[in-house]
C-alpha cells in the first residue's frame, strides 16, 4: 500500500501506535507535533492518513484554523476520510471533537498492548481501503468464513439475532459477550428495517412503524447480514439499499450520555438513539460506510476474549465515512 | 422469546421475567393490572434491546403514576446496565437486589451469584469474594466494579 501517515501529536504513547499501522500498511510516518507546522507538512505532500491527538481540544483548533487558512475546508489537502482522531476516553464523552468538520474516525488511545491495538487498527484501515463493500472480507480473510444472510421479512430480524448468538456459541464466545453482540446486531437491523428507507425525497418511511408489525421487504427494502469469526476477531455488518444516514443526526446520538440526562419517551419510533448509544457503550467497534443514496453499511468488529470483563475493555474505534 | 411468571403474593404480585425484552414485548398485556405492590423478578432476562427500554420504561412510568410501588430483584446484567446508561430506567422503583457476574480463572466457567444492594453498599461496593463450583477455583469478577455499580452510587 505504501505512502506515509502523518502524526500530530506530542503524547509518547502515540509513536508506537502509529508506528504499528504503518507496519501492516507499509507506509512510512511523519511525526510532527505542533499542529501549524503539520499543516505546512501537508502543502507540500499529500499522507495516505492523518493520525491528530484530540485530547487536547487547542491542537485540534489550531488545526482546523490553519487548514481553513490555507486551503479552504474543502480543499483536498485534508480530506476527512483520512483524518483519524485519538483521544483519551469513548467517544461519547468527545462532544467538542466529533463537532469537528474533520472527524471520521476516533479512536480510544490504548493504555495496554499497544503495538497489538495498532496492529488491529491497521488491518481495520487496511481492509476499508479497497471500498468495494468487502470490509469484513478483507478483515477477517478466508478464515473468518464471511456468511451472508438476507432478510425478506422484517419479522425475520429476531430469528437473524438468535441465529447470531447460537454462532457466537458455537464458536466457544462466552454467553454474556454473545448476548451482548446479539444485542448489537438486533440494534443495527433495526436500523436498517426502520430507519434507513425513506422515500423519493429521503424521508424515513418506516421511523414511527410499530416494530413488531410484519412485513415484506421488497426490492431495495431487503437487508444483507453478512458476519464471520476468525477465532480472534468476530465482525458483522448490516447493510441497506438506501443511503440515508444523516451525518449530524448520527454524530449527536453518539455523544447523548443518559447517565447525566434523563431519557424521555417519545411518542412514535423505537429509542431515540438509544441502541446506538447501547453499541458505543458495551464494547467493541463501529464502522459506517455511507454512499448517499446508495447504501449504508454498518460494521460491528470485537476481537473475542474469554471473558466479558476484557471484552468491554478492549481498544476500541468509531468511524463513520460518508460518500456522495 | 420471553417467558412471565406470575405469583400472588401477600401484598400484591411477583412476577419473573425470562428472555429476551424487546419489540413483541408488552408488559402491560403481560403483566396485566397490579393490585398492591409489585415484585419484579429479573434474574431470567437475557438481553434488552432499546425498543424493550422503552417499553420497559413506559410501562414502570405508568406504574409510578399509578402509585404502585415496585421493586426490582435479582437484576441480571443486561438490566444493570440499562440502570447504568439510564438515569432514569429504575422509573422510582426500588433496586432490592443483583447478579453479580463471574468468570472461573481457572475453567472460564461462567456464572453469577445473587447480592442484596443494602450489603453491597455497606460494604463500601465492595465485590464478594466468589469461587467456582466446577474447580472450587477462586473466580474473578467479570466486570469493572466501579462500572457495574455505578448506579448505586450516591
Amino acid at each position: 500500500m505504501g505512502g506515509e501517515l502523518l502524526l500530530i501529536s506530542k503524547n509518547p504513547d502515540d509513536p508506537a501506535f502509529v508506528a504499528e499501522v504503518a507496519g501492516v500498511l507499509d507506509a512510512t510516518v511523519v511525526t510532527e507535533p505542533n499542529p501549524v507546522q503539520a499543516v505546512e507538512l501537508l502543502a507540500q505532500k499529500s499522507f495516505h492518513g492523518i493520525f491528530i491527538d484530540v485530547a487536547e481540544l487547542d491542537a485540534l483548533k489550531a488545526f482546523e484554523m490553519e487548514v481553513q487558512k490555507r486551503f479552504g475546508l474543502l480543499g483536498d489537502q485534508v480530506q476527512a476520510a483520512r483524518v483519524h482522531f485519538i483521544g483519551n476516553g469513548p467517544i461519547h464523552e468527545k462532544r467538542d471533537a466529533i463537532q469537528s468538520f474533520f472527524f471520521a474516525a476516533f479512536y480510544e488511545r490504548p493504555q495496554e498492548n499497544i503495538e497489538e491495538a495498532g496492529s488491529f487498527y491497521g488491518r481495520i484501515m487496511r481492509a476499508q481501503e479497497p471500498q468495494n463493500g468487502r470490509t469484513i472480507e478483507n478483515f477477517l480473510g478466508e478464515e473468518g468464513g464471511v456468511q451472508p444472510l438476507f432478510i425478506e421479512r422484517s419479522g425475520q430480524k429476531q430469528d437473524a439475532v438468535e441465529a447470531i448468538r447460537n454462532y457466537l456459541a458455537l464458536g466457544q464466545v462466552p454467553h454474556r459477550v454473545a448476548n451482548t453482540i446479539a444485542n448489537i446486531s438486533d440494534e443495527l437491523l433495526m436500523n436498517a428495517l426502520y430507519d434507513a428507507p425513506g422515500d423519493e425525497f429521503g424521508r424515513p418511511i418506516y421511523a414511527v412503524t410499530a416494530r413488531d408489525a410484519d412485513r415484506p421487504l421488497q426490492g431495495r427494502e431487503q437487508v444483507e447480514i453478512k458476519l464471520g469469526f476468525d477465532g480472534t476477531f468476530f465482525a458483522i455488518a448490516v447493510t441497506d439499499q438506501f443511503g440515508n444516514l444523516d451525518r449530524a443526526r448520527l454524530l449527536n446520538h453518539i455523544s447523548i450520555n443518559y447517565k447525566d440526562t434523563e431519557y424521555k419517551l417519545r411518542k412514535g419510533g423505537a429509542g431515540a438513539g438509544l441502541g446506538l448509544a447501547t453499541v458505543l457503550q458495551t464494547g467493541g467497534s463501529l464502522i459506517y460506510h455511507c454512499e448517499e443514496g446508495r447504501k449504508t453499511e454498518a460494521i460491528f468488529v470485537t476481537r473475542i476474549f474469554e471473558n466479558y470483563r476484557d471484552f468491554k475493555s478492549q481498544f476500541r474505534f468509531f468511524a463513520a465515512r460518508f460518500y456522495v | 422469546m420471553i417467558t412471565i411468571n406470575k405469583q400472588p403474593t401477600q401484598n400484591g404480585l411477583m412476577v419473573e421475567i425470562a428472555g429476551a425484552i424487546e419489540e413483541n414485548v408488552h408488559l402491560e398485556q403481560m403483566i396485566g393490572p397490579v393490585k398492591g405492590s409489585l415484585v419484579v423478578n429479573c434474574s431470567g432476562v437475557t438481553r434488552i434491546n432499546s425498543v424493550g427500554v422503552k417499553t420497559w420504561m413506559k410501562y414502570f412510568q405508568g406504574l409510578k403514576a399509578q402509585g404502585v410501588q415496585f421493586k426490582f430483584a435479582e437484576c441480571s446484567y443486561p438490566i444493570i446496565e440499562q440502570l447504568n446508561m439510564i438515569s432514569n430506567f429504575a422509573c422510582g422503583g426500588e433496586v432490592e437486589s443483583i447478579l453479580l457476574p463471574y468468570s472461573c480463572l481457572k475453567c472460564q466457567n461462567e456464572f453469577v451469584a445473587s447480592c442484596l444492594t443494602s450489603d453491597l453498599k455497606a460494604s463500601g461496593l465492595q465485590v464478594p469474594e466468589a469461587r467456582c463450583e466446577r474447580t472450587d477455583c477462586a473466580a474473578q469478577f467479570d466486570d469493572d466494579p466501579e462500572e457495574y455499580f455505578y448506579f448505586l452510587e450516591d
